[in-house]
């Protein structure tokens, strides 16, 4: 069975990644702009009906969703070249059309009213395949519609498809945008805990630091940087569009990468780096040379400090042209070098698929590399979400926003602020080798007892 | 040489001599033969191993009564050139007796020489020697030979034993008859023999003239009792001489002859002692032939055998024997060169009487033409024929019998034409040296062809990656749909399981994964086939695919290679199947998260260890996978193209690199001679399944109590419900963890015994040491 994935590309930033995606995909699958497949396409090498599936006049069609509150992405979607390929009962623009003002509880406000449309053109999609594997979700958590439309429609897939697989690209805001962004954040990231099986971080902050420290861009635009974005979805589904031996479902691939059910936020690598994908240098890459370069901060698309922490895993996915037998040698190379730090309550190692390259696609590299890792140190964006959200709500910045649109939106904050210092906790809780005693509920006599003893002590002055 | 004709004579004149030669005489002494005056016969021969062993056999065989009877004059003559060969003395000669003129004793000798009874000297068949005839007689009176004259006579009879042997040889038709080789062979012995006859012919003409021209009369002779005479005419000097160059001998011995007739002494007399110099180069190669002759069993041997009989006898010092083994080898191996040749060129045994070192069977099935058809038989294989050689000549031939039976017409027809060309090919012993060469050229034509033919037409290679896609789960997605399909059904006890079911589920994952791209010439033969059941087995593991392999491929992967593959199959199977379960259950517990929330207040270090198990779990499964991927799968494969592309120059060499193949992935996958492994691998499969029974219960437990809140009554149930988790979640962790430890314990030996590389395997699967740790901590509590 094909394992089919549906994609939800949500809001502005999620629709921007997205046609990225589907235009790396169609380039990789030897699609044209109109979705039919180009003459020296050959079958058999891939698998195309994971994302496509075919329409009566045998044109390639994504199972893609898109999304939005406001017209103005999707509009540019459709004067675009691409703009064929999507089915366009798979659009879906709030008729409205104001967007969501940068406010999760008007977004999520919003998708309520309107999730009935949407989650008709989901069924339908699910009912178009034949074994849903699960979907995939493109979004911003900081925005309006991206997070708040997105958070409602997660709460929602999971409740309806409780047995499919939810992974979400989610898009971490740089320290630059939106003043009120944290509280968005706080609270997508909720539903990221909570109703989702794997989101893989996509931290605008580190995106933008490799456009201008690798790649030399003074300015990198959105486009350069959502071209880094579909390189790395691309990558990271090729085990699941070019069928081997292993890891050939979405569930396969997770299930090695995330031990525990909250920790699933997984953070990515990636090499060569180059946005137009025809650079000038030529780097003669081994496996070692991917493996060892995907290790390396600078490659590491996060912003969080992982030379601290701990891996809990990685999995590395390998194109192009290299040597099989390679790969043990190489993995003991970095092994013997400690190249990566595990944990130490379980087995861990570098997991490594070798994939296909696309023959339609011509690189200067031969060989590239994604790494996709269950790194520790990710709580460092969560803690520095909650920070800067602890300082805007003692001065009750924006509040007044979030209770126009939901006058429950307080007690919604302080869940959310406890479901991420929950998360920030295990994630330092998997550092230590303790992490197998862990659980929850001691975790959260111990933080009633802190703050207790904090009360007394305050009441004590 | 002048040496040689100084025989000496030992002086023994006593009967009592009976400790000559230690212990060898001593038993015929003791017997009673005091004074017949037997002696032993040290046999330094040791050129003629075999014939020496015979003669001494000989000597015990002597009539003792014979002897006696005939009142001491039974000599006998052992034929050896010997110089310290005793002779007996005969008892002083009584005046009554003659003695035989030495003219009568060489031409006795003459007849000798070829085998056949003179006058005075008989063959003894009892004794298997030439004896002389005491019960003769001359002019009636009884006969008397003289001490020195019998010692001459007996080493010129060892060239009539000898003769008489290989004539004998050669004369027996039933060998003869046996095998070209042996024809040859007797033809050949035949040709040196004439050379010989050319001697008898002159020594005998020389004879015929001196009696013809002076009867014998009684006269006296200088050196001897003798009584008759017989002269030779002054005249006839120059007739020996002028013959002498015509026979073998050499100028040096024309000289003596000259040198003794200068002299004046018996002139042109043919005596004994001349003949005796006469016959000693042509004795060296009778001594050959007759120990080539006994080498030879003509009851079994045959063709290459014989040939390399004869061949041990060329590595010699002696120039002459050396030339003479040779040009014997080329005309007794001619035969089997031109079997061998017909056999290159033609692909065909034309071997009448089985001489060839390659047998054919001809009732052979066809899917085993190429393995079994023609065999080596190694013990005709010549010795001048490497093991090696021999089997590229094998190999040669069955090529191109093999390419006639299967393939297209025109390669025939090629095939045809070059061995219509080959007829110039110069093959035989002459130019053994360039046997390989020969070979080489014609393996362009045959072997390395039809290797072509079945890697390009055959599609061999492609076969093999089919198979490896298929059969050893390469094609992911295909395996992964057909897992989908077939797992219901494969739960079922044997008896229900149905194969037609089976067959349709596979076809539908062949429609829909990418294998429904593949070439329908591979993907038709794909089967299910459902292997032998053991009581109280389920579907799964009697579950394999099959891979179909019809003539003419099945004579390169046969029945037994197919055999394997599914062998590996089953076992991918198992580990992919245990992989599934696993990833279902992972699946499982994050969309239960909810409800198993539920039994927080009971469990939850337990069902955060058991997420934590799993992780264990999946990643022993998958790092397992990544070695079989890595280590076994794509090195193997490797070694394989390798192996084809550059390496094979035959079809023997493919398949016995594909074997190789196939043996290493069994090897490195426990599947042979690592049985310990593999019964803690499939332990630790167990396990596993073991624990996805156990938090899939869990899992539906949680869920029937989502649906209702639990009652009173309920709630102790349930807390021992769980409690009987929680045991049964610690024991079986203990369990996997001690299999776990046992198994990389296992693996380490391995490394030590053999060679096979675990060592990938044994780091993969700890690579961040966590065993290493929690094996030192547990040993130091």
């Amino acid at each position: 069975m094909p394992r089919e994935i549906i994609t939800l590309q949500v809001g502005q930033c999620g629709n921007q990644i997205g046609s990225e995606f589907w235009k790396q995909l169609c380039l990789e699958h030897g699609i044209n702009a109109k979705g039919y497949l180009e003459e020296y396409a050959i079958p058999g090498i891939d698998r195309k009906d994971v994302f496509f599936y075919q329409s009566d006049d045998d044109h390639y069609v994504p199972r893609a969703l898109l999304l939005d509150l406001e017209p103005r992405v999707i509009d540019n979607i459709k004067t675009s070249d691409y703009s064929k390929i999507y089915n366009t009962e798979n659009i879906f623009i709030s008729p409205e059309g104001t967007g969501a003002g940068n406010n999760w509880a008007n977004g999520y406000n919003q998708a309520e009213n309107v999730s009935e449309a949407i989650f008709d053109m989901i069924d339908r999609e699910a009912d178009g395949s034949e074994s849903l594997e699960g979907f995939l979700m493109t979004h911003s958590i900081s925005g309006g519609t991206g997070s708040g439309m997105g958070s409602c429609l997660l709460e929602r897939l999971n409740d309806r498809y409780p047995k499919k697989i939810i992974q979400t690209y989610s898009v971490f805001p740089d320290d630059a945008s939106v003043v009120i962004q944290q509280y968005n954040s706080l609270l997508t990231l909720k539903r990221l805990i909570s109703n989702v099986d794997s989101t893989v971080v996509l931290d605008n902050n580190a995106l933008h630091r490799i456009a201008v420290e690798h790649l030399h861009l003074d300015q990198p635009t959105i486009n350069q940087t959502n071209a880094l974005v579909s390189t790395v979805m691309s990558a990271s589904t090729t085990t699941l569009r070019y069928p081997g031996y292993m890891n050939n479902d979405l569930v396969g691939m997770l299930s090695s990468l995330i031990p525990t059910p909250k920790c699933h936020f997984l953070i990515t690598g990636y090499t060569p780096l180059t946005i137009d994908r025809t650079t000038e240098s030529v780097r003669k890459t081994s496996v070692l040379d991917v493996m060892r370069r995907l290790l390396q901060t600078q490659n590491i698309m996060v912003s969080a400090p992982t030379k601290k922490g701990k891996y809990i895993s990685i999995f590395n996915i390998i194109q192009g042209d290299v040597d099989p037998t390679q790969i043990h040698n190489s993995l003991q190379r970095i092994r013997e070098k400690r190249a990566a730090t595990f944990i130490d309550w379980g087995p861990a190692s570098i997991q490594v698929a070798l994939t296909k390259k696309s023959p339609y696609v011509q690189t200067n590299h031969k060989v590239s590399g994604l790494m996709l890792a269950n790194h520790t140190s990710v709580h460092h964006l969560f803690s520095n979400v909650l920070e800067q959200y602890d300082k805007m709500k003692k001065r009750g910045a924006f509040i007044s926003n979030y209770t126009k649109e939901s006058p429950d939106i307080l007690n919604e904050f302080d869940d959310a602020r406890q479901q991420l210092q929950d998360l920030v906790n295990e994630y330092v809780a998997a550092e230590s080798s303790d992490y197998i005693n862990y659980s929850i509920e001691r975790e959260m006599l111990n933080n009633q007892q802190q703050q207790q003893q904090q009360q007394q002590k305050t009441n004590r002055y | 040489m002048q040496e040689n004709i100084n025989i000496t004579f030992p002086p023994q004149n006593n009967n009592t001599n009976n400790n000559n030669n230690g212990s060898t005489t001593k038993n015929i002494n003791d017997g009673g033969l005091i004074g017949s005056g037997f002696q032993s016969l040290p046999c330094a021969s040791d050129l003629l191993p075999s014939l020496m062993k015979k003669s001494v056999n000989r000597r015990v065989v002597t009539n003792p009564q014979d002897a006696v009877s005939a009142g001491d004059n039974i000599f006998n003559f052992f034929p050896f050139n010997n110089d310290t060969t005793p002779v007996i003395i005969p008892a002083v000669a009584k005046p009554n007796y003659v003695e035989i003129p030495e003219e009568l004793l060489t031409r006795d000798i003459i007849y000798v020489f070829q085998g056949i009874d003179g006058n005075y000297i008989k063959f003894n068949k009892d004794i298997n020697m030439f004896l002389i005839d005491d019960h003769a007689t001359l002019n009636n009176h009884p006969i008397y030979i003289s001490k020195p004259k019998r010692d001459l006579i007996s080493r010129l009879c060892e060239f009539g034993w000898l003769f008489r042997k290989i004539t004998n040889f050669i004369n027996n038709t039933q060998f003869k008859e046996s095998g070209l080789t042996n024809k040859s062979l007797c033809l050949a012995i035949n040709d040196e023999l004439i050379e010989l006859y050319r001697l008898i012919a002159i020594l005998e003409s020389q004879i015929n003239k001196s009696i013809k021209v002076s009867s014998p009369i009684k006269a006296n002779n200088n050196n001897s009792n003798g009584i008759l005479t017989a002269h030779f005419h002054t005249g006839n000097s120059n007739v020996v001489t002028a013959h002498i160059p015509a026979t073998s001998s050499t100028p040096q011995q024309s000289n003596i002859i000259n040198n003794n007739e200068s002299n004046g002494y018996n002139e042109s007399n043919l005596t004994l002692r001349r003949m005796f110099v006469w016959c000693q180069e042509p004795l060296q190669k009778l001594k050959l032939l007759g120990t080539l002759v006994d080498a030879i069993n003509t009851e079994t041997m045959k063709g290459g055998e014989i040939l390399s009989v004869i061949e041990s006898l060329s590595k010699h010092g002696d120039i002459d024997q050396r030339q003479m083994t040779f040009s014997m080898l080329c005309k007794v191996s001619q035969p089997l060169f031109n079997i061998i040749k017909i056999w290159i060129f033609k692909g065909e045994i034309q071997d009448p009487y089985k001489e060839f070192f390659i047998k054919e069977n001809p009732k052979v099935a066809l899917e085993k033409v190429w393995r079994e058809k023609f065999t080596i038989v190694a013990r005709l294989i010549p010795k001048f024929i490497s093991t090696t050689t021999c089997k590229r000549i094998a190999v040669v031939g069955k090529s191109i019998n093999y390419m006639k039976q299967f393939c297209e017409r025109d390669v025939i027809h090629q095939i045809d034409m070059e061995a219509i060309q080959s007829k110039s090919v110069p093959l035989g012993y002459h130019n053994i040296e360039f046997l390989d060469e020969i070979i080489d050229q014609v393996s362009k034509q045959s072997s390395q062809r039809l290797l072509k033919i079945v890697i390009n037409e055959f599609k061999f290679m492609e076969h093999c990656r089919a198979l490896k896609k298929y059969l050893l789960l390469g094609q992911g997605d295909f395996i992964q749909y057909l897992m989908d399909l077939v797992a219901e059904d494969l739960l079922q006890p044997v008896q229900k399981v149905m194969r037609h079911k089976l067959v349709g589920w596979m076809e539908t994952a062949i429609r829909n994964s990418n294998v429904q791209f593949d070439k329908p010439e591979f993907v038709n033969r794909l089967d299910i086939s459902l292997l032998q059941d053991r009581p109280g087995s389920i579907g799964w593991d009697i579950f394999s695919l099959d891979y179909h392999v019809d003539t003419p491929l099945n004579t390169i992967l046969s029945v037994n290679d197919i055999v394997r593959y599914k062998k590996i199959f089953h076992f991918l199977w198992g580990v992919k199947r245990v992989e599934y379960s696993l990833n279902s259950v992972w699946r499982k517990m994050r969309s239960s998260n909810n409800t198993l929330r539920l039994f927080n207040a009971y469990i939850a270090t337990e069902i955060h260890q058991s997420h934590l198990i799993m992780n264990e779990m999946i990643h022993f499964i998958s790092n397992f996978q990544y070695y079989i991927m890595f280590e076994v799968f794509e090195c193997c494969w490797k070694n394989l193209e390798n192996a084809v592309q550059h390496e094979a120059m035959d079809l023997d060499q493919l398949i016995d690199s594909h074997h190789q193949y196939l043996h290493d992935i069994c090897t490195k996958i426990f599947l042979s001679n690592s049985e310990s492994c593999y019964e803690c691998f499939k332990k630790l499969l167990s396990i596993i399944i073991k624990f996805v029974t156990l938090q899939n219960n869990l899992i539906l437990l949680s869920n029937a109590l989502n649906n209702s809140s639990p009652q009173q009554e309920q709630q102790a149930l349930l807390s021992k419900e769980l409690l009987n988790y929680k045991n049964h979640l610690h024991r079986l962790y203990q369990d996997y963890t001690s299999t776990l430890f046992k198994f990389q314990h296992e693996i380490s030996l391995l490394k030590i015994n053999q060679d096979l590389n675990p060592i990938s395997l044994s780091y993969m699967l700890d690579f961040n040491e966590y065993y290493l740790n929690k094996h030192l901590s547990s040993k130091d509590k």
